[in-house]
């Protein structure tokens, strides 16, 4: 019974789960095919964790890719300069981005929309310029490359290995959307969602808005940062190209795009926007012509994003019948 | 008893005195009215109550001052108020909205469902609770911002201009409703209002406040006969 319930209400979800799970056996061997998959799992949880803060929590961090950058760095760095495992230096790298998050978080606390904005994206931009300083261990804007992979018997983690990498990415996936959904529909998801509405109710209601900061800060953080150094091992090289407004314009599309507060809108929109970004790659610059019409297209059509397509087409399916009645209405009293 | 004190509360926004060297005290189960013409200063005072902006001077809640307390801890020490303009949280459920002030409002609350089943009831919501916040009508949402409030325990609770926009219909449930708070749920209460006959019907005292003065303070019956007070009315 109880099942059954959960089996209906999720039907969407766990469709989706069992049709990622199967297709690289549908696929196997397509390298390049699996390779995209797993860049757009990736990316989706990026765009999710991205989206407790700027969705759920209206805060609107603008450092979320130097979370993700940092993680990168932390795993990498880990694993060449301290001999730490490469397992375990991705969570690590969650860590490191987390204490950072809420470190930035700090000045943050009496600070609203468009000004943490500014602040966090400061932080962005101080980080590539910290990077290239810190030649001596970070290769500057080289990047840093050749470092131990994860390795689980003949099997090793990277890009070069596709089918088994890809489940590695896909069990740390599911995992943390789990846990942002779980995040989502726990008492913290309904402060975030109350100090989105209505801070001054939600603060008169009991809530600490400052707690909640940084609570919202510490695990969008932690999951960009591991997201990151996830990516890093299996790319094999992180380096400040990732800093590049390019990456940071094409996860806040995804989340946009997607919807914002509505997950898994995010995981979607990184599916669209990966898929899309890949099947455009011919075109070369004007690639990002078109990405940015079909990106213009969709957002004016639907505001609320990807997630509110099913009632986008019902209101407009209202519409179209009330429309409809009017003209037989004035057909009918024009022909009295 | 005395349950609010407070003790030459002034507010200045740049040169404007909002509340001016205020002094005035609440009895314990009391329902204490405010009135006074519009920009007196009356919302202000309950913003300086609730702690949303700092001030001088002294508010003392159960003999403890709460000056310089955070909003949310002032919720804690047992004040809840309600907003002069309907603010909730839209996009949630009526009962997610009273979830909000339960859960977070009265941490130590055991049975959280009962507490908002209790309420539900009180203010008349029940039928409403699957709604979304943003799709019920003016009355309904002034009441699930009420439920809210009452839902954090308060010992005192603040409601600005509770009637406005209303239909006289729903200003006398609103009437009723204030005075089975107070006696039911023995909830002392401070209310702003405009309508002078709900004043008379609600309050046990009235103060009238004029550019952040305490103009006058009494039962409301002899205060709105007060030629002074309906000067200030009538010319502003
Ligand atoms: N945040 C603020 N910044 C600057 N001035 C303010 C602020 N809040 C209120 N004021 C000013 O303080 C004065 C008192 O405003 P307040 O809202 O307390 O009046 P009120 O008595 O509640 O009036 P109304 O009956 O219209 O609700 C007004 O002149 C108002 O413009
Ligand atoms: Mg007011």
């Amino acid at each position: 019974m109880v099942v059954s319930k959960i089996l209906r209400k999720n039907a969407f979800m766990l469709g989706a789960l069992l049709v990622l799970a199967l297709l690289p056996i549908a696929l196997r061997g397509n390298a390049h095919v699996l390779n995209i998959l797993s860049a757009c799992l990736i990316w989706g949880v990026v765009a999710s964790a991205w989206d407790l803060s700027i969705g759920y929590a209206s805060v609107w961090s603008f450092g979320h890719i130097a979370f993700f950058v940092i993680g990168g760095y932390t795993g990498a760095m880990t694993v060449m300069y301290l001999g730490i495992p490469p397992e375990a230096a991705i969570p690590l790298g969650g860590v490191a981005a987390a204490v950072i998050g809420i470190l930035i978080a700090l000045p943050c606390l009496r600070l609203h929309g468009i000004y943490i904005a500014m602040v966090t994206f400061g932080v962005h931009l101080v980080l590539s310029t910290f990077i290239l300083r810190w030649r001596d261990y970070t290769f500057g804007a080289t990047g840093l490359s050749g470092f131990e992979r994860i390795q689980l018997g003949q099997y090793v983690f990277s890009s070069s290995v596709p089918f088994f990498s890809y489940y590695v990415i896909f069990g740390v996936s599911v995992l943390l959307l789990f846990i942002i959904y779980r995040v989502i529909n726990s008492t913290i998801g309904l402060a975030f969602v109350g100090l989105r509405d209505s801070e001054p109710f939600a603060k008169s209601l009991g809530i600490n808005e400052y707690k909640y900061k940084l609570i919202v800060f510490g695990i969008s953080a932690f999951i960009a940062g591991l997201m990151g150094a996830l990516y890093t091992s299996f790319y094999g090289t992180v380096s400040p190209f990732m800093l590049e407004v390019s990456t940071f314009l094409m996860v806040l599309i995804m989340l946009m795009l997607g919807g914002l507060g509505r997950f898994p809108g995010a995981v979607i929109g990184a599916f669209v926007i990966t898929v899309l970004s890949e099947a455009l790659r011919p075109l070369v610059l004007w690639r990002f012509v078109i990405l940015g019409a079909i990106v213009i297209t969709v957002m004016i059509a639907m505001p609320q994003g990807l997630m509110a397509l099913p009632q986008t087409i019902k209101s407009f399916a209202r519409r179209v019948t009330q429309r409809k009645q009017i003209k037989k209405d004035s057909i009918k009293t024009s022909s009295i | 008893m005395k349950i609010l004190q407070a003790e030459k509360v002034t507010k200045l926004f740049g040169e404007l005195a909002a509340v001016s060297n205020l002094d005035f005290e609440v009895e314990s189960g009391e329902i204490f009215g405010i009135a006074g013409p519009n920009g007196a200063g009356k919302t202000t005072l309950f913003n300086l109550i609730s702690g949303v902006y700092p001030y001088t001077g002294d508010i003392i809640f159960e003999g403890k001052s709460i000056h310089g307390l955070r909003p949310f801890q002032i919720c804690h020490r047992g004040i809840a108020r309600t907003f002069q303009i309907p603010v909730l949280f839209s996009s949630i459920s009526v009962y997610d909205n009273i979830r909000m002030g339960a859960h977070f409002g009265a941490p130590k609350e055991k049975n959280e469902k009962e507490l908002i089943k209790e309420i539900i009831d009180l203010v008349g919501l029940r039928g409403q609770e699957e709604t979304i916040a943003a799709n019920v009508d003016l009355f309904d949402k002034r009441l699930t911002m009420l439920a809210a409030a009452l839902a954090t325990k308060p010992r005192l609770l603040l409601v600005d201009e509770p009637t406005g926009g209303l239909s006289p219909k729903e200003v006398r449930a609103s009437v009723e409703l204030f005075h089975k708070i107070n006696q039911e749920l023995g909830v002392t209460i401070i209310i702003i209002e405009h309508l002078m006959k709900v004043m008379v019907e609600v309050c046990d005292r009235l103060m009238i406040l004029n550019n952040g003065e305490k103009f006058c303070i009494g039962s409301p019956q002899k205060v709105i006969q007060t030629r002074e007070v309906i000067d200030i009315y009538l010319g502003g």
